[in-house]
């Protein structure tokens, strides 16, 4: 999904519906660094083997807690991020962490995606009794702490990753309902969209040529900031220990099972905390960028 | 405005309806209370039935809703299963201390965000706008749990300024810090954009070009436009306020809603987690029912439309 | 501005108001209640001195307690009022006893000891023990009859004598003049051990799992107003006293009467305020903060050398430990081995370590498959490095290897036993042995808890490492004692559990006993222990009759433990040694037996 994204926005699709302007200057520095880091992390995602120096299940108990560049007991490469709990290599994990993290936050947010759009689409568009009850459980979901019912719910039916890509999708669809929904009813008024239906287009086809093309760039927006709140959820779940479940890394899980241990092993607290936070920052900063380069109010005067 | 104020008061109302609604059936979906409150050499069928009807979750599904929310309104029919108290008790006195934390957190958002955000914006490319928006990355994107470790290690354990855990003046302090570092973050971005924005319309150009102070075109004309998203952002951030509690409270051994409600959702017990989640619920919407009507008086376009 | 607008923004600022009136009073509620709580006190300590002169002398004048909570301006009100309450008992000591000459004011000092605790105790029944948080409570509040010491002797509490009369029942004597902590209730008497003994064994009691059916099934007789009679239907009568000492504690029957009643019912005020005729009085539970006890001046036993208990509540390890190192407790229970540097590097506070009654291991379903197949089962044990647990994991606190179920530091422990050594090859072939016999060994899964003993989720996790060494496919699944204890002690995992076994079972016949007594009712705890073949009861029965440490009772322990670790129902793992975080100026020793008894405490000054 993320790879997707930033594809098709570097390179604007031929057909040019896509209003993405081309990068023109060093003021996209904080769009190309959140692109590339979320690349990267997509990379580890999908390829960890290549970057890991260990498998990062395998206990060894002997290099308990050992402090980054510790060479191996066993001859192996050295843990230049030292080890964990387990003795386990820490640069491993993290690599292989990123797999657990971008599989829940991104699926999640394709699911919350796919789901949001829909919803907005169609509450934007029909409004009425759908577009009253779609905004009345988006309240709902607003202004209630979600996490509650995650933990209730990742007890209820434990904690795979298929339970929490979809305990974290759930959480995700609100913002793009939202934002779809209100693209979409301002653009059904507009004068085209009149127009191509008094030339008798039917509905489908108005809400994929006219409304779905126009309500790209927001979601774009908004997919660059949820995923990051996705990712800090799925930590959160990881942190309270229902998340993903040991030996299988997971930042937030890492984290957990390291806070103990704070005073002893600080790189197992401080690297984990700090993937969590650079893969956060790059969604936030691609939402802005894609902000401010989207929003045609603020693209006039920079 | 009235018809205003009842529509959104009766949107509430169904709000926390559903919200009840679906915090029982999820709760109750999650197993029975019963099974694990038998003692377990005695956890034959007849028990456990026996049980249920003690506990009263032999009774319909419906039937058990509408006494929890009988209970619930007469505020301490229905107990916890744990606690041996009323559920209102329990939860109540927890409400008030992640309350504590929650509001603190929120006015120390505010009151940072809005002159920062302001400064940042008026500044746009400045040093002060390049901080402000670091500052902002960096509160949003740090895992609240992995703050709240940073700040215990040095503030309370290094430099032993602050007391590590419990409920008293000194010993909010961080949690509140904790909670305000993403909150902060928050509304200090949202105040920098809507003040962009805001400072590039033409009633501000027209308010400086008639030769206002820029003061008074800040403060009289941006100023209250901007605040609007923010009045707003404010109060939908309740709710994510509590969901940082949850995480933060336990670590900080604060008693709070957070910390009471994970205990029962490990526990499983039912009362204490339903309760204490429509009680959020209820907070929640009633203080986004006052933002509303503050955003009514903000923004007079609202009250007609 | 619409007169509408100027409407609602005076019912806006009301309810503001309103909301932040019913905020304000919420929060400041905490240090009023607390100044309450301190003005109480006193005035128990004013009458103190008219019923009992001798304890008076001592306890004539005491220091403000530190009440951390309260600003400052009310300590200062607090101190006021003490010193008023303090020229009180003055006067009332010079009518009292005008010949006793009071000892000088300044040497005793008002102590106030702060102990951090896991959890939030559901109850403090002693029909509904779930955890050690209850019992550190409970046994300082109301006492059982007999006790374990520090070297693993029994202790009279409040029997003053006890002995078998037979294989099937034993006799009782009451201690004389143990008063209760309110003087309505009068002194400890034989129908109040009836009581209270029925109470905490009372069928339908969350501890009865715990407790061996024919304590459960006793009959009591009174013999006299200070002698009761125990009779059992069965015999196994040598283990009543680690049950006696672990799970029943006399109260009074009038305040069972008055109050207590099992489960949930409003009357339940024993669960909520335990009272008994223990060393110390309960004072107060504010839920998830704090436990508060005070010394009980009319004791029957010796000064417990501190005048105030604070159990604090703190579930996060990390948190619990920078609370000890910044002194917010004095004492801290479940040290992790890997804090000892730290622990050690601060000057003010040092290390208690004591060898625990408590071992844990893996709990094997010798019912199902594969487990049902023995060879099964001593692969799952040859493929632990029990050492590198021991050793790494515990990081030196002197934790030992398990070889067999007698707990090592029992006379009839063999010292020549071996157990199950590391041995990765043979339990590969023994796995390929069962294989070829067409076992299917499938995927294992393996619960923990995450929350109950020292490290008990990382143990889990070597172990589910060293059996994924030997290729075997393991889920591993850490999770709270709360969930995995009732349906793991109830019978109903029928996967590979951990779990540990420990309070006060401190004798070699222990585990087996239990387990001999499941068969009558299969779902009881004991269940768990073993499911060896009946040929061993007659055994086991032997060795319950034996005295603990005799030359009989060596040979037959040993012999059965011989048969035990053959049979190999569990996964052994290792025997702990409990580490305790303590403040320099307080002199304590932990017990091995895991509960937190402060009764003979001093004060470095």
């Amino acid at each position: 999904m993320a790879v997707a994204e930033r594809e098709s926005l570097t390179e604007p699709s031929p057909k040019g519906w896509l209003k993405v302007p081309r990068i023109r200057s060093s003021g996209d520095v904080a769009f190309l660094v959140s692109a590339g880091l979320l690349l990267v992390f997509c990379f580890f995602a999908i390829w960890p083997q290549a970057l890991s120096t260990y498998d990062p299940t395998i206990n060894n108990l002997g290099l308990r807690h050992k402090p980054p560049g510790v060479a191996d007991n066993k001859g192996g490469p050295v843990h230049f991020l030292g080890t964990d709990h387990m003795g386990r290599d820490e640069w491993s994990r993290l690599v292989w962490g990123a797999r657990a993290s971008m599989t829940v936050g991104g699926l999640g947010l394709l699911l919350g995606a796919i789901v949001g759009v829909s919803v907005g689409l169609v509450a934007g568009f029909r409004g009425g009794w759908a577009d009253r009850i779609a905004m009345r459980i988006v309240d709902i979901f607003l202004s209630f702490p979600y996490i509650l019912i995650a933990i209730v719910w990742a007890s209820l039916i434990g904690t795979d990753m298929k339970s929490l890509i979809l305990i974290v999708g759930v959480r995700g669809w609100v913002e793009f309902a939202r934002i779809t929904r209100g693209q979409a009813l301002s653009i059904r008024e507009r004068e085209y969209v009149t127009a191509a239906r008094a030339l008798g287009a039917h509905d489908v086809r108005i809400v994929f040529r006219h409304i779905l093309p126009n309500t790209v760039a927001p979601i774009l927006v908004v997919a660059g900031y949820e995923l990051g709140r996705l990712i800090l959820l799925e930590a959160t779940l990881s942190f309270l220990t229902i998340g993903i479940r040991p030996p299988t890394p997971a930042w937030g899980s890492m984290l957990s099972d390291a806070r103990n241990y704070m005073n002893q092993a600080w790189w197992t607290v401080l690297f984990p905390g700090m993937f969590i936070s650079l893969i956060v920052m790059a969604g936030n900063f691609l939402g802005d960028s894609l902000r401010d380069k989207l929003d045609p109010t603020l693209r006039g005067r920079a | 405005m009235y018809q205003f104020f009842t529509h959104r008061f009766l949107q509430g109302v169904v709000t926390i309806l559903i919200v009840s609604v679906v915090v029982f059936v999820f709760v109750h979906a999650s197993g029975d209370p019963a099974a694990l409150m038998v003692p377990v050499e005695d956890a034959t069928p007849q028990a456990i039935q026996e049980m249920r009807e003690r506990l009263g979750t032999d009774r319909p599904l419906y039937v058990q809703y509408f006494s929890f929310m009988g209970g619930f309104w007469r505020g301490d029919t229905i107990k916890s299963f744990r606690y041996e108290e009323p559920i209102t008790d329990v939860v109540g006195r927890a409400i008030i201390r992640t309350m504590i934390l929650a509001g603190g957190a929120m006015v120390i958002g505010i009151v940072l965000a809005v002159p920062l955000g302001t400064l940042a914006a008026l500044t746009r490319g400045s040093i002060l706008d390049v901080i402000v928006r670091i500052i902002a990355v960096f509160g949003q994107s740090m895992p609240s749990f992995w703050v709240a470790m940073l700040l215990m290690l040095y503030i309370s354990v290094k430099l032993q300024w602050l007391p590590v855990s419990g409920i008293g003046v000194k010993h909010a302090i961080l949690p509140i810090a904790t909670l305000s570092f993403f909150q902060t973050a928050l509304l200090l971005r949202l105040m920098r954009s809507e003040m962009l924005e805001v400072i590039h319309t033409d009633y501000v150009r027209t308010a400086r070009s008639k030769g206002l102070r820029e003061f008074v075109v800040v403060y009289r004309h941006a100023l209250r436009n901007a605040a609007i998203p923010i009045v707003t952002m404010a109060g939908l951030q309740l709710s994510g306020l509590i969901q940082g509690a949850v995480v933060v409270e336990p670590i900080f051994a604060w008693p709070g809603l957070g910390f009471v409600l994970v205990n029962a959702i490990f526990l499983k017990d039912y009362p204490v987690v339903v309760g204490g989640a429509l009680l959020a619920a209820v907070l929640v919407t009633v203080i986004n029912l006052l933002v509303d009507l503050f955003y009514g008086y903000l923004d007079p376009r609202i009250r007609v439309s | 501005m619409t007169k509408w607008t100027v409407k609602l923004k005076v019912v806006l600022a009301l309810v503001l108001a309103l909301v932040v009136t019913v905020a304000c009073g919420g929060s400041s509620a905490e240090p009023v209640v607390v100044e309450k709580e301190v003005v109480v006190e006193k005035e128990v300590i004013k009458e103190v001195p008219v019923e009992k002169q001798v304890v008076v002398e001592k306890e004539v004048v005491r220091e403000v307690p530190k009440v951390e909570v309260v600003e400052s301006e009310k300590v200062i009100e607090i101190e006021k009022e003490v010193v008023v309450e303090k020229e009180v008992v003055k006067e009332v000591m010079v009518v009292a006893t005008p010949t006793a000459a009071p000892p000088p004011a300044e040497e005793k000092q008002f102590r106030t000891l702060r102990v951090s605790q896991l959890a939030n105790p559901i109850q403090l029944s002693c029909w509904f023990i779930t955890g050690v948080d209850e019992l550190d409570v409970l046994n300082h509040v109301s006492e059982p009859m007999i006790r374990f010491n520090r070297e693993g002797a029994l202790d009279n509490i409040v029997a003053e004598a006890w002995d078998y009369e037979s294989p099937t029942s034993y006799l009782f004597n009451i201690r004389k003049g143990v008063k209760f902590h309110d003087p309505a209730y009068g002194e400890i008497t034989a129908e109040d051990v009836e009581a209270s003994l029925k109470a905490c064994y009372k069928p339908e009691g969350q501890t009865k799992g715990r407790v061996p059916p024919p304590l459960v099934n006793h009959e009591l007789e009174i013999v006299d107003d200070y002698t009761v009679r125990v009779k059992m239907p069965a015999p196994g009568t040598a283990e009543l006293p680690n049950v006696m000492s672990a799970f029943g504690f006399i109260t009074s029957k009038k305040y069972l009467e008055e109050t207590g009643s099992w489960p949930h019912t409003e009357q339940d005020g024993f669960g909520k305020a335990p009272f008994g005729a223990g060393a110390f009085t309960f004072e107060e539970w504010v839920q998830n903060e704090r436990m508060v006890m005070e010394k009980f001046p009319d004791y029957w036993g010796p000064d417990p050398g501190v005048d105030r208990i604070e159990w604090r509540i703190i579930p996060d390890a990390f948190t619990r430990k920078s609370e000890f190192l910044t002194g917010g407790v004095d004492v801290l229970p479940f040290l992790l081995p890997e804090w000892q540097p730290e622990i050690a590097a601060n000057p003010d506070v040092h290390i208690e370590s004591v060898l625990s009654s408590r071992f844990v291991f893996v709990v094997l379903p010798v019912r199902e498959a594969p487990y049902n197949d023995k060879r099964v089962r001593k692969a799952l044990n040859y493929a632990v490095n029990k050492v590198e647990i021991a050793e790494q994991l515990f990081r030196g606190t002197g934790a030992i290897p398990l070889t067999g179920v007698t707990h090592p530091f029992l006379p009839e422990v063999d010292p020549d036993r071996v157990g199950y050594p590391y041995d990765p090859e043979k339990a590969k072939s023994l796995l390929d042995e069962a294989r070829a016999d067409g076992v299917d060994v499938g995927k294992i899964t393996f619960m923990a808890t995450n929350d109950r003993y020292t490290l008990d989720k990382e143990t889990g996790e070597a172990v589910a490492g060293y059996w994924r060494e030997i290729g075997l496919d393991v889920e591993y699944i850490p999770q709270s004692r709360s969930v995995l204890f009732p349906p793991g002690i109830g019978l109903e995992l029928k996967v590979p559990w951990m779990i540990g076994n420990g309070n006060a079972l401190l004798r070699a016949s222990t585990p087996y006993f239990y387990w001999l007594e499941k068969r009558p009712e299969p779902r009881s705890r004991g269940d768990y222990y073993a499911n060896g073949p009946d040929e061993w009861d007659d055994l086991i029965v032997k060795l319950s009759a034996t005295t603990s440490g005799s030359e009989e009772s060596v040979k037959l322990a040993r012999q059965l433990d011989e048969l035990y670790t053959e049979y190999a129902p569990w996964v052994f793992l290792v025997n702990y040694v409990d580490l305790y975080g303590v403040h320099n100026d307080v002199l304590w020793k932990p017990y091995p037996h895991e509960y937190r008894l402060f009764l003979d405490v001093k004060f470095r000054d």
